[in-house]
């Protein structure tokens, strides 16, 4: 396991006038890190790592410390830091009163981390240190070593025969013409070396894991250059050198996609078979979904017209030339530009035919990785497997990875944790993207009201529909061919314009997110922005509630209970466990405020409604509009 | 924890007691308003312990947990002799019968309440609709009696010592106390709540996907020399049945819980209770920075994540991490 390189120190809470915080990043162990003073709260300290990597194990060396906590962040955002290593027990009170056994080490692994932290990448690292048991000491760390992610041990699944080594595939496939094939495919599809540039960066950023000189291109010749690479699925070296040379090889092997070097043609045509056995299916409600599109937009009323009139509409999508792969979206304005509406005809059923290979039904929700909020078992099972099928990804929680929240009602623990940060829509979105069998924009299904109405830019008025005509839409069966016709709108010129304009912003939006992997499905949604909080925000976060002692209605669900517990006590807020206590707030459910009054009517009963929005404002706020009458 | 708590006749406010003890069945029961069951349970604790006689409400109120509604209706208790809201409650016949139907082992608030309204409003009336039951509230039926009866403490002894016996001969090294009111020295309980474990069992091995048969293989045990009578539930970390001591015995409500061994201070120490004392453990564990529940005793970190277990090798380890002073079953009232 590599270990990682810690920059330097942000910051701590206090240092020894010679254990200093520095110390930690020395590798001499006899140097450690202490607090200033015996008897201090908890001590801290705060480390930048070198970059940002997936943390598999950390070792700890102690220093009279009894708890031992490591918290994760990113320099980036302004969130919180999440949990890494839960406080862990580094000597007992025992040991601690008698100052036996100070330095103790202990060696986490991922094992011991929470879940869904240790999967992603992180470049700051506080930990904290407590001794609640013997207030007369100086505590801190002696070392501290943090590992990353072992990829050479990904890499090295070599197989070995005896003295030789298996060559695992080779990237390239050398069937007669393949080159060329290969050439021309690149040529023709622009999308392929946008995939390739990504694939080329992520590539090469590993191979600087490495330190590993060889390059893609460099091997890539060298392969082809070889004849005896054939279709063979391995080759046989002996000889130690060449054996050496295959370690970058394979290597690089991994940081392949295979399906993405190889010559298309098989697939292709497999795929053009079931292409048109789907297209049939799948064209009408393409065209549904469009002209509802279009019904919504334009708020002229229908005339009867030539049904055909109605597919310049598609032209949204594609130019002919780009070939079938999703990204698609990013063709060239110009060349739509040119068409006339009889071309646009012709395309039409191109397009098509296109989308139902760029996105099989399995896959018609990559790239989401979704959370549900506030729907109980079955229901809550069933959205996920509708959401499963649709090729979405599904967390029990929330954290950095998600996109979606699906969420019942607005104001859940969950809810309020995901707004800002990801896109919180009805469950209506996930089952019309499953009746229509096509993924519809989030906003027309935003549950919160800002969402939905957010930033007049012109797709978003585009994607604003409100749930009447969205109700329609879903009503439509396959049948409905004359509404089709009908829908041929008037004025097709006008039409076209507008959906160039569209088709620029959406182009606009590929653009921002072609640096990302999540190009091949993006879609047009844009991020809501990232609240900015104010600079003093931990300072804030001390006192809110400091002085208040508070009484957690016991019949919320264990998560809201733990949520609403979380809060007040980071707010400086006391938790009472008893009703009858001294108590200022009681926060409670509407039902049982009465009850809770009686037992004890001096204190407030609020709704959590209170503690959330403290939290959002970052201020106490006025209670008047909480209290239960 | 059994139906019936223990009530002490011998204490000052007895009788202050015995009707807050009836409002607070009254609020679980009927009302199903858990929050002034507590209000009403914590007054009766305060009451029970203080060593004089009440004489006014105004003098109830100064004590902690009394608040201006209960010294009221001492005060009206004091004044008359009784209690309207009391008295309401007894004139209501469906409040009559939901209490009455609860007091059957595994009839809770709710299937008396869809019980009566089925119109059956009494136990006689139960014994002749049984198919409506489960096979736990029938042998609760079987057993009314019987169940409601306190057990005196010599008797637990005894059955202590035949547990003892059989499983010690079946694998020394299992661990056993019997908990609740027995444990704080009460001279009778309402059941028999008794914890096992064993020095190989921890709770890393609990989630392994192999069934474990060792709470079986102890029931089996039990029946065999025929102490467990019966079997209203058993899974692989709770049994829970009934036993009877000999035929003189009546038949006994019996509680086995399977504990991970690092688990079990902290279970006997939740299951020993009482259930004040376990609120007042656990905010004081709160408020050294530890959360304590009946499976452990984890610091909490900076952000209000519970930390790891602490090891934990006996029940004064708990009170130690704590900075409680240790307080003897027999303290904790």
């Amino acid at each position: 396991m590599p270990k990682l390189k810690i920059d330097h120190i942000i910051s701590f809470s206090s240092e020894d006038a010679v254990h200093v915080a520095n110390n930690i990043l020395t590798s001499d162990s006899s140097k450690k890190w202490k607090c200033q003073t015996a008897g201090e709260k908890n001590a801290v300290v705060v480390l930048q790592l070198e970059k940002a990597s997936v943390i598999s194990g950390i070792d700890i060396g102690n220093e009279h410390s009894a708890y031992v906590e490591v918290l994760v962040s990113r320099s980036g955002t302004t969130e919180d830091y999440k949990v890494l290593l839960v406080a862990s027990s580094f000597m007992t009170p025992l040991e601690a009163r008698q100052s036996q056994n100070v330095n103790k080490v202990r060696m986490f692994t991922k094992d011991h981390f929470s879940k869904p932290e240790c999967d992603e990448k992180w470049d700051r690292v506080k930990i904290v240190c407590t001794q609640p048991f013997n207030k007369h000491v100086q505590y801190g760390l002696s070392f501290i070593n943090i590992h990353a992610t072992d990829n050479k041990a990904a890499a090295s699944t070599q197989v070995h025969i005896g003295k030789f080594i298996l060559r695992p595939d080779s990237p390239d496939r050398l069937a007669a013409g393949s080159l060329f094939e290969r050439q021309k495919q690149q040529k023709q599809d622009e999308k392929l070396t946008a995939a390739a540039a990504i694939r080329e960066a992520s590539s090469s950023a590993l191979l600087s894991l490495y330190g590993s000189p060889v390059c893609k291109p460099k091997l890539k010749s060298e392969s082809s250059a070889s004849p005896s690479n054939s279709k063979a699925d391995f080759a046989v070296h002996s000889s130690e050198n060449q054996s050496e040379e295959s370690k970058p090889r394979n290597r690089n092997e991994l940081l392949y996609i295979k399906d993405e070097e190889e010559p298309n043609d098989k697939i292709d045509k497999i795929m053009e078979k079931k292409k048109q056995e789907d297209e049939m299916k799948q064209d009408k409600e393409r065209m549904r979904k469009k002209k509802e599109e279009e019904l919504k937009r334009s708020n002229k009323k229908e005339k009867g017209e030539n049904g055909q009139n109605s597919k310049p509409v598609d032209v949204s999508a594609n130019s002919p030339s780009s070939s079938r792969r999703k990204e698609s979206k990013k063709v060239d304005d110009t060349t739509r530009k040119r068409k006339t509406s009889d071309d646009v005809k012709r395309n039409a059923t191109k397009r098509t035919r296109k989308d139902v290979i760029a996105k099989p039904f399995a896959k018609l929700l990559e790239g989401v990785t979704l959370v549900i909020s506030g729907i109980q078992n079955p229901d809550r099972g069933n959205l996920r497997t509708l959401a499963l099928t649709m090729g979405a990804k599904y967390k029990p929680d929330w954290d950095n990875t998600c996109t979606h929240l699906i969420c019942a009602f607005a104001n859940t623990p969950k809810f309020n944790q995901v707004k800002g940060k990801g896109k919180i829509v009805k469950r209506t979105w996930l089952e019309d993207c499953h009746s229509q069998r096509k993924r519809l924009p989030w906003r027309r299904y935003a549950l919160d009201r800002s969402d939905m109405n957010k930033e007049e830019s012109e797709d978003e008025i585009c994607e604003k529909i409100d749930s009447p005509s969205n109700n329609h839409s879903v009503n439509i069966s396959d049948s409905d061919t004359d509404l089709e016709q009908n829908d041929g709108a008037s004025d097709t010129e006008e039409r076209i314009a507008r959906i160039q304009e569209m088709q620029r912003i959406e182009q606009k939006e590929c653009d921002k997110l072609s640096d990302s992997p999540d190009i091949y499905c993006a879609d047009t949604d844009e991020e809501s922005p990232i609240e900015k909080l104010p600079s003093n925000f931990t300072e804030n976060l001390r006192n809110l509630f400091a002085d208040k002692n508070f009484y957690i209605d016991q019949s919320f669900d264990l998560e809201t209970y733990n949520k609403l517990l979380k809060y007040i006590v980071a707010y400086n807020g006391k938790s009472v466990d008893d009703p009858t206590d001294s108590i200022d707030v009681i926060i409670t459910k509407k039902e049982n405020s009465e009850s809770l009054n009686e037992v004890n009517s001096a204190a407030t009963c609020l709704s959590p409604e209170w503690v959330w929005d403290c939290h959002n404002s970052q201020k106490l706020l006025p209670i008047d509009a909480y209290v239960y009458k | 924890m059994g139906k019936r708590k223990a009530s002490d006749d011998t204490n000052p406010n007895h009788d202050f007691c015995e009707f807050l003890s009836e409002l607070a069945e009254y609020e679980k029961n009927v009302t199903r308003d858990i929050h002034r069951y507590s209000a009403y349970r914590k007054a009766v604790s305060v009451l029970a312990s203080h060593p004089t006689r009440i004489t006014s409400g105004d003098e109830a109120r100064k004590l902690k947990g009394i608040g201006e509604k209960i010294a009221k209706k001492i005060d009206e208790f004091l004044q008359t002799g009784k209690l309207r809201k009391l008295e309401a409650i007894h004139s209501d016949s469906t409040n009559a019968a939901i209490n009455e139907l609860t007091r059957v082992t595994g009839i809770g608030p709710a299937k008396a309440h869809s019980l009566v309204k089925e119109g059956i409003t009494s136990i006689e009336e139960l014994r002749k609709h049984t198919d409506k039951l489960t096979h736990h509230q029938i042998v609760g039926l079987r057993h009314f009696e019987d169940f409601e009866k306190k057990i005196p403490r010599q008797e637990i002894e005894q059955i202590e010592s035949v547990i003892n016996k059989e499983l010690k001969a079946m694998d020394h090294d299992l661990k056993i106390t019997i908990c609740g009111s027995y444990r704080r020295g009460k001279a009778e309980s309402g059941d028999i709540d008794t914890l096992i474990t064993h020095p190989n069992f921890t709770s890393d091995k609990v989630d392994k996907k192999h069934k474990n048969n060792m709470l079986k293989n102890i029931v089996t045990a039990l029946e065999k020399c025929g102490l467990v009578t019966e079997t209203l539930s058993l899974g692989e970390s709770k049994f829970m049945g009934a036993c009877k001591l000999d035929l003189e015995h009546p038949t006994r409500r019996l509680d086995i819980r399977l504990i991970p061994y690092d688990q079990y201070y902290c279970c006997i120490l939740y299951f020993t209770g009482s259930d004040m004392f376990n609120k007042e453990m656990r905010t004081h564990a709160l408020e050294k920075g530890f959360t304590l529940n009946e499976y452990a005793l984890r610091p909490v970190g900076v952000t209000g994540v519970p930390g790891e277990p602490v090891e934990i090798h006996s029940e004064e380890d708990i009170f130690d991490y704590m900075d409680f002073p240790y307080k003897k079953p027999e303290e904790r009232g």
